[in-house]
């Protein structure tokens, strides 16, 4: 099913050779529960991460076979200050199941094939499995993450993970980002959801958490990947989204529970935002963004990126512009969107830019021509048409009505933005107005006052 | 020899008449002085014997008491000098005096005899004829300020040997002053214009209806925009100064020290715009013997508070009960000291830290800035604030642009009849501005027509606005319809109000 296999022969051999030798130890297999406890103990001391456990696993055979190895032995993997911290590590696998399963977590590792084997691992224990984890979906650790360079050890999951047998999408862009890009994100989060398709991103401010939350809006599946542990909410503000996220999607970390939100963090968790989708789109990114990381894991794991074009004269397009340039595709609606991401999921990555001729072959765009909206007289047609999804201020307006012939005076003028506001055509941010993008709009708006009070 | 001079002092804004009692007896000679003074005040006692030595007249060796009435007062300040030292003379024998019941001496003495400027002396000289006092004695430098109160003569001299000669019945010329001739010469003054404002439209027609109905009002901008400008020409629209409401501001000024010779009345709306650094007392007033704050200077007129978000919290947290009560009070342990505070607040800030927002593509200020930069500004006070408006950077060909811009006189004679309308229909009210009209009686001034009420009620629930929201919207429009001159408020009038709240 995928194409990345066949491009990186080494990772299959290793996998293939790690299956070998856990298929041939039928010990190890039953023993795997226990693995796992284990690996979720190493996990939580600070400091040990996935390049340890790998290391560890390979010179011991099982992590279990590691927690008794004496420090000597340790030493040729772990640095000194890993050792020294877990000397120092107080708690128990036990108590970590436990505290998992009060924090409705569930940790599942890269050895977790199927469902069977982890919910031993877990299921054992009535409460181990937290009443608000989500029993639908598979906790099989994703077959997509076990492709990808630098593969995570085990996952911390507080939900559930995306459906291997659905499209994804990753939606990512500018934290800080325009009133365009809002609406972008919120029209592409709405149209995925309406296509089928989950949603994976990182719960960051602006473009990340809209878009997540427009998916969940319109009923669709959402996964956050946090740089935080999965009982952390960073950032604090998107509180609603991740309650939403953790009932309604899956919150997904590779950070022990309670891991602090460092800037280190970032980089790693993105590889893992771009792993699990079949696209990458990128809505509004500068020239130099913290998104454009998240791409170049994406184009590393074979991954698709489209970018969202912006007005070329704003810097936060600039950076879709680049990629773009290096060949990713141009989302121009999010049919378009939806298209791709689907192309992407049953194709699988063989066909990788098969290139631009994709522009044309498609096409129909939805037709949100203000012109058309009916019941609304010559100037407020004429003001609506000046309005823009960047926020302008009324004096600005003015001056483009009286260029284009408006005769009304200011107030006059003030007037018909209150009517257009009032009519839902408009909103005021600070005090500046900017055209309201309404994903389906009602065809014949009719009278202002007669349209729902 | 019993005697006594009157004076007076400044509780306050409170101008209160003092009774200064000497008794000069046998005995063992001594100066001694009593009723509750201040320290600068028990100093008065060298200053009036040095004085007195040094004009070549001498206090007889008796025994000399003062005595401050009504002495449960403390009294401050330096004005009691003179009657002190016209007091002692007297009751020593040593001068002869006419008609001093009727004379009220205000003034400090300086060690060779001359008279020195006190403050307060507007509102003290305005007590004085109200109690029927004939006469005024001061000094040289306080006597314009003193001459502008009509019904009393004022003296203004320069040395105690003046003050001596005046009361043994030489003629001395007495201040007068033209009070009219004055206002009228003064009152015209060079004042930045509107007309070299160019564009902002919205900005300029905001003004103008936050000085037709006194409102609040609050500029949001970038930098540069001309936020500043635009409050600078504000005074330039309000109404001139009544003479009335130029002596109650003058009196401010007065006790505040900060009238002079080149500025002994106040003939021109002022214009405060206090640095932000400013503390909660000089806002307010303050001290140990309150002063006027600047609110209290900006009686009347307008208080322009320039990047409103740099201000200290609770220096803006001061401004509450003065925007609501039209007055500060500040309590000392003696007394409760009320100061008039009727002043048009006048706030400029930018829309985030770096001033750029929302063009994104020089703001890279992220939300949670933008929030905590705007909830740097409580909530109670941007609900006083019933104008707000949104100030652009002005473009190149607005600059270039040489047609005039519409000049404050026009704006002005439309505030003016837009007042005038208010003033008729507040008659009797004590209300004087839309921006004052109390909640319970909102219904009872903003009438609107019919189907104005209708939108009203959609407005108040689209734009989910707060009672008091509402509230400030109907006044807004109350305002624009009465710059229109219109009776009741029709729909339009409430739309253009929708657009000025704030968001």
């Amino acid at each position: 099913m995928c194409g990345f296999w066949e491009k990186n022969e080494w990772k299959k051999e290793a996998l293939e050779s790690e299956n070998k030798e856990n298929l041939k130890d039928s010990e190890k297999c039953k023993a795997a529960p226990e693995e796992q406890m284990w690996a979720l103990w190493f996990t939580s001391v600070p400091g040990i991460g996935r390049k340890t456990l790998y290391g560890l696993e390979k010179k011991f055979g099982s992590l279990k076979r590691a927690a008794s190895a004496t420090e000597e032995e340790l030493a040729s993997i772990m640095k000194a200050s890993q050792i020294r911290s877990l000397r120092e590590f107080e708690s128990t696998p036990d108590r970590l199941m436990r505290q998992c399963a009060r924090a409705g977590v569930r940790y599942v590792t890269v050895h977790s094939y199927s469902e069977a084997e982890t919910e031993l691992a877990l299921g054992h224990r009535k409460d181990a499995v937290g009443s608000n984890c989500n029993g639908a979906g598979s906790l099989y650790f994703p077959e997509r993450l076990r492709q990808i360079p630098d593969s995570p050890y085990g996952l911390f999951v507080k939900g559930r993970l995306p459906d291997p047998d659905q499209p994804t999408v990753a939606i990512i862009g500018a934290r800080v980002c325009s009133g365009y890009g809002k609406e972008a994100a919120r029209l592409m989060g709405a149209a995925a959801a309406a296509a089928g398709i989950q949603v994976i991103s990182g719960m960051a401010r602006g473009v990340d958490s809209i878009s997540q939350t427009a998916c969940l809006e319109a009923g669709g599946t959402s996964f956050g990947v946090l740089g935080s542990g999965v009982d952390v909410c960073y950032p604090a503000e998107a509180r609603s989204l991740y309650e939403r996220l953790a009932k309604e999607g899956g919150i997904i970390s590779e950070y022990p529970l309670g891991a602090q939100p460092v800037a280190g963090n970032f980089p790693p968790r993105n590889r893992l935002i771009s792993g699990l989708a079949d696209l990458v789109l990128v809505i509004e990114a500068r020239e130099r963004s913290g998104t454009l990381i998240t791409v170049d894991m994406a184009l590393e794991q074979g991954r698709e990126v489209a970018v969202l074009p912006g007005r070329i004269t704003d810097a936060l397009s600039q950076g879709c512009y680049g990629l773009y340039e290096q060949g990713a595709y141009l989302v121009t609606s999010p049919e378009r969107m939806a298209e791709l991401v689907w192309e992407s999921f049953t194709v699988g990555h063989e066909g990788r830019h098969t290139g631009r001729g994709f522009h044309t072959a498609t096409g129909e765009r939805s037709g949100n021509n203000p012109g058309k909206v009916l019941g609304f007289s010559g100037t407020q047609l004429q003001v609506l048409e000046l309005l823009d999804l960047t926020p302008q201020p009324a004096e600005r307006l003015y001056q483009l009505f009286q260029e284009n012939g408006g005769k009304e005076s200011l107030p006059e003028f003030l007037a018909v933005l209150m009517d257009l506001e009032l009519a839902g055509e408009c909103e005021s941010v600070g005090a500046m107005y900017v055209k309201k993008e309404r994903i389906s709009r009602k065809e014949g708006t009719g009278d202002i006052r007669a349209d729902g009070v | 020899m019993y005697t006594y001079v009157y004076s007076g002092m400044m509780q306050g804004m409170y101008a209160r008449i003092l009774r200064v009692e000497v008794d000069a007896s046998f005995g063992l000679p001594s100066f001694d002085m009593v009723g509750n003074l201040g320290y600068e005040l028990k100093e008065a006692r060298e200053r009036v014997r040095v004085a007195v030595k040094n004009i070549g007249r001498q206090l007889p060796n008796l025994r000399i008491t003062v005595n401050v009435s009504p002495a449960h007062i403390k009294k401050t300040g330096t004005g009691l000098d003179l009657p002190i030292a016209v007091g002692a003379l007297y009751a020593a024998g040593e001068i002869k005096a006419e008609g001093l019941e009727r004379t009220l001496f205000l003034g400090e003495l300086g060690l060779n005899g001359e008279i020195r400027g006190v403050q307060g002396v507007l509102p003290i000289v305005n007590e004085a004829r109200k109690q029927g006092f004939s006469r005024v004695v001061l000094s040289r430098a306080n006597e314009r300020e003193g001459a502008f109160v009509q019904g009393i003569e004022v003296y203004g001299l320069e040395t105690l040997t003046e003050v001596i000669e005046l009361l043994a019945g030489e003629k001395k010329e007495a201040c007068t002053m033209d009070v009219e001739a004055y206002f009228q010469e003064k009152r015209i003054q060079e004042q930045p214009d509107f007309d070299e404002v160019q564009g902002q439209l919205e900005a300029r027609r905001a003004a103008q209806i936050a000085a037709a109905g006194f409102h609040h009002f609050l500029l949001i901008g970038p930098p540069g925009a001309g936020k500043t400008m635009i409050a600078r020409r504000l005074p330039s629209i309000l109404p001139p100064l009544s003479a009335e409401e130029s002596m109650e501001i003058s009196s401010i000024y007065s006790v505040a020290g900060k009238l002079d010779e080149q500025r002994p009345f106040i003939t021109v709306r002022p214009f405060l715009n206090p640095h932000h650094t400013l503390s909660v007392q000089a806002m307010a007033g303050g001290g140990r013997i309150p002063r006027p704050g600047v609110i209290s200077l900006a009686h009347r007129a307008v208080l322009f508070l320039d990047e409103l978000p740099e201000f200290r919290r609770d220096v803006l947290e001061v401004l509450r009960q003065p925007m609501e009560e039209k007055r500060v009070q500040i309590a000392r342990s003696e007394a409760i000291y009320s100061f008039p505070a009727d002043f048009m607040l006048v706030a400029a800030m930018n829309p985030c830290p770096c001033g750029y927002y929302p063009d994104r593509n020089r703001c890279k200020c992220s939300e949670a800035e933008i929030q905590r930069y705007m909830g740097k500004i409580s909530g109670p006070i941007l609900d006083r604030i019933d104008l707000c408006c949104q100030v652009s950077a002005v473009r190149i060909d607005e600059l270039k642009q040489r047609t005039p811009s519409e000049g404050s006189a026009a704006m002005r004679a439309r505030v003016l009849l837009a007042q005038k309308r208010q003033q008729d229909r507040f008659a009797g009210t004590g209300i004087r501005f839309n921006s004052q009209i109390p909640a319970k009686d909102v219904q009872t001034y903003c009438v609107m027509t019919k189907e104005a009420e209708g939108l009203s009620g959609l407005l108040f629930e689209r734009l989910q606005l707060s009672a008091r929201a509402y509230h400030r919207l109907l006044k807004v429009a109350r305002t624009i319809a009465d710059l229109e001159e219109s009776d009741l408020i029709q729909e339009r009038h409430l739309k253009e109000a929708a657009c000025y709240r704030i968001k």
